[in-house]
């Protein structure tokens, strides 16, 4: 018992004095800073994009889909490697329940969803959103599917505010991306 | 002990400060204060707001003898969270208690360094089981929420206190880990743990609370299954007592005698939660050791058991599922099995008492009207293994809201 309270107290220290050090650190928030282009570089090796070139794009958006509303925050690539076409990216922002996340959404050329990734979550609860295994559930789908929370993907307990604003942001982006090929009938 | 109150005070201190530099005015460089702040529209944009609700109806009913209902605001919670720079946000909850108790529910700075790490502290929910972390009335079934939430695990069960929470993401995992402060179990020469309901009464929730030892609270999420969310609770420590105030390090039987004020404990907590399509279950087990209950019964005349032990398994289904209906109303119909004991194993020469040992069974629905407002109706039979004991039947009815 003794030596557990010696333990206790050597947690109190070093949670002391980490919380000390940070106390004065700050933070200056930026879109789209370095830091996430960095987890969008590393989404992308791991999906064998490694080569593949970031080209801003704009869909069409003077065509909104029906129900659509822009937050601002999106924004859309088109992936290429010399001259072929590989896919297209979007990365946009999301609340969470008292915050914001970021996420990425890769398509291939048919404007099917092949890549699903949160790349910051800044708070706790609704972290769950981030299992890849959860992610994977919006695996090939496109704008005509339905992407509807425990309808046509499984919620998470305790997680529900989160599930339902990464669902949507991602049902949007990929109706937004549909207007690309509106806009650039010469894309595939 | 000491270096280390002096180093969180001082942390403390420094998160204020950081607080207080957003607080000035850029043109003139006054400081605000919360007024002004409001009047600037300064701090309206990192502001969120939230409440939830539950107004209840309960008609308890007897074969021989009238019964009146029960008609209750049973709890109305104002939350508000601020957030001071991307990573770092205080979030606070404040309760009213049947209208007129006013409780203090959470109130925390959480500091996120990535997702693997984030420190955290002040008044907070001490993770164990489903409904003390998840408890707005739109996330379970029944009006009331499961009694082994209540006699076993304190909910709501909240401490002052200070740790560390993060995700994992590769590993599907989420942990929580605190040092809090303990039970009240002793205070001014009345035990405050008792046979029925074990540690409940000794909850401080952060109000004047004392501490003659802290404990160590932790918790593991698993969600790498799809529609499978588990976790594994523990909660590690002693109850605490008002003898060690003023004690004299040097006096031996002053000594024992506060040590028999005080008992250990050891709860761990396992929960599941499961939903596929319109089917939806979720189970608890939660065991609790509590060690030198003989002594502390002996000393205050209480009968608190040595071993607490529960679980329920509840088990619904949406019936409006079939229908894909385009308002996404939910009709879910469950039924809970609830077994908790909170006198499993007495200790020393107090008996164990029967009444203690007992079985409910929930059963109803709840009508998801819209996303965050939900209309429940259930009955429930409560039951134990006292051979005198009539059973118990009850009907509930009531609204719930969250947004």
């Amino acid at each position: 018992m003794q030596y557990y309270f010696k333990y206790l107290k050597k947690v109190w220290v070093t949670l002391g004095l980490s919380l000390l050090l940070l106390s004065s650190w700050t933070f200056a928030p930026v879109i789209w800073p370095d830091s996430l282009w960095k987890k969008v570089d590393k989404g992308l090796e791991k999906n064998g994009m490694k080569e593949a070139v970031k080209e801003p794009w704009m869909p069409n958006l003077s065509k909104l889909p029906e129900g659509v509303v822009l937050t601002g925050n999106e924004t859309f690539y088109r992936l290429k490697k010399g001259e072929n076409i590989l896919g297209y990216l979007a990365i946009s922002s999301a609340p969470s329940r008292h915050n914001h996340f970021e996420l990425l959404v890769r398509y291939d050329t048919a404007l099917r969803i092949k890549q699903t990734q949160i790349l910051t979550y800044r708070e706790d609860y609704g972290g769950e959103i981030m299992s890849e295994r959860w992610l994977k559930q919006f695996m090939d789908k496109t704008f005509k599917d339905p992407i509807e929370v425990s309808q046509d993907i499984q919620g998470i307990s305790g997680a529900t505010i989160s599930v339902r604003s990464a669902t949507q942001e991602i049902h949007k982006l990929t109706a937004l991306i549909q207007g690309i090929q509106h806009t650039h009938p010469n894309t595939p | 002990m000491k270096a280390s109150w002096l180093l969180i005070i001082s942390c403390c201190w420094g998160l204020t400060l950081q607080a207080q530099v957003n607080n000035v005015d850029t043109l003139t460089n006054q400081p605000l204060n919360s007024a002004s702040n409001i009047i600037a529209g300064n701090s309206s944009k990192n502001i969120t707001l939230g409440a939830y609700a539950e107004m209840d109806y309960n008609q308890p009913f007897a074969k021989d003898v009238h019964r009146t209902g029960n008609l209750d605001v049973h709890r109305l919670v104002l939350f508000m969270g601020y957030q001071f720079s991307q990573n770092t946000h205080f979030v606070t909850e404040i309760e009213f208690e049947h209208i007129k108790e006013v409780y203090v529910e959470q109130a925390f700075i959480n500091h996120r360094i990535n997702n693997a790490l984030s420190f955290r502290g002040g008044l907070m929910l001490v993770p164990m089981g489903i409904i003390n972390e998840y408890h707005e009335p739109t996330t379970y079934n029944g009006v009331e929420r499961p009694n082994l939430d209540g006699k076993i695990i304190p909910s709501t069960w909240r401490e002052l206190g200070l740790g560390v929470t993060g995700t994992l993401p590769a590993a599907s995992l989420r942990y929580q880990a605190y040092l809090f402060n303990g039970f009240n179990g002793y205070d001014q020469g009345v035990g405050m743990l008792r046979g029925n309901d074990a540690l409940r009464a000794g909850r401080q929730k952060g109000a004047e609370s004392y501490m003659s030892s802290p404990n160590f609270s932790a918790k593991i999420d698993h969600f790498g299954v799809l529609g499978l969310k588990i976790g594994l609770a523990g909660y590690f420590g002693k109850s605490q007592s008002t003898l060690f105030e003023q004690l004299d390090k040097n006096n031996s039987l002053l000594r024992a005698h506060a040590d028999s004020s005080v008992v250990g404990i050891s709860m761990v907590g396992l929960d599941a939660r499961y939903q596929k399509g319109g089917f939806q279950a979720r189970g608890q087990l939660v065991n609790a050791q509590l060690n030198n209950t003989d002594q502390y019964n002996g000393l205050t005349g209480r009968d608190l058991g040595a071993q607490l032990f529960g679980y329920y398994l509840e088990v619904g289904y949406d019936l409006l599922r079939p229908f894909e209906l385009k308002s996404k109303q939910r009709l879910v119909l469950f039924s809970r099995y609830e077994k908790y004991n909170t006198h499993k194993v007495m200790l020393g020469e107090g008996m164990t008492n029967a009444a203690f040992d007992r079985t409910d069974i929930t059963t109803g629905f709840s009508y998801h009207i819209a996303y965050g407002a939900v209309i429940k109706l259930d009955y429930q039979r409560f039951q134990n293994a006292d051979q005198n004991n009539m059973d118990q039947h009850q009907i509930n009815t009531g609204l719930g809201i969250w947004f």
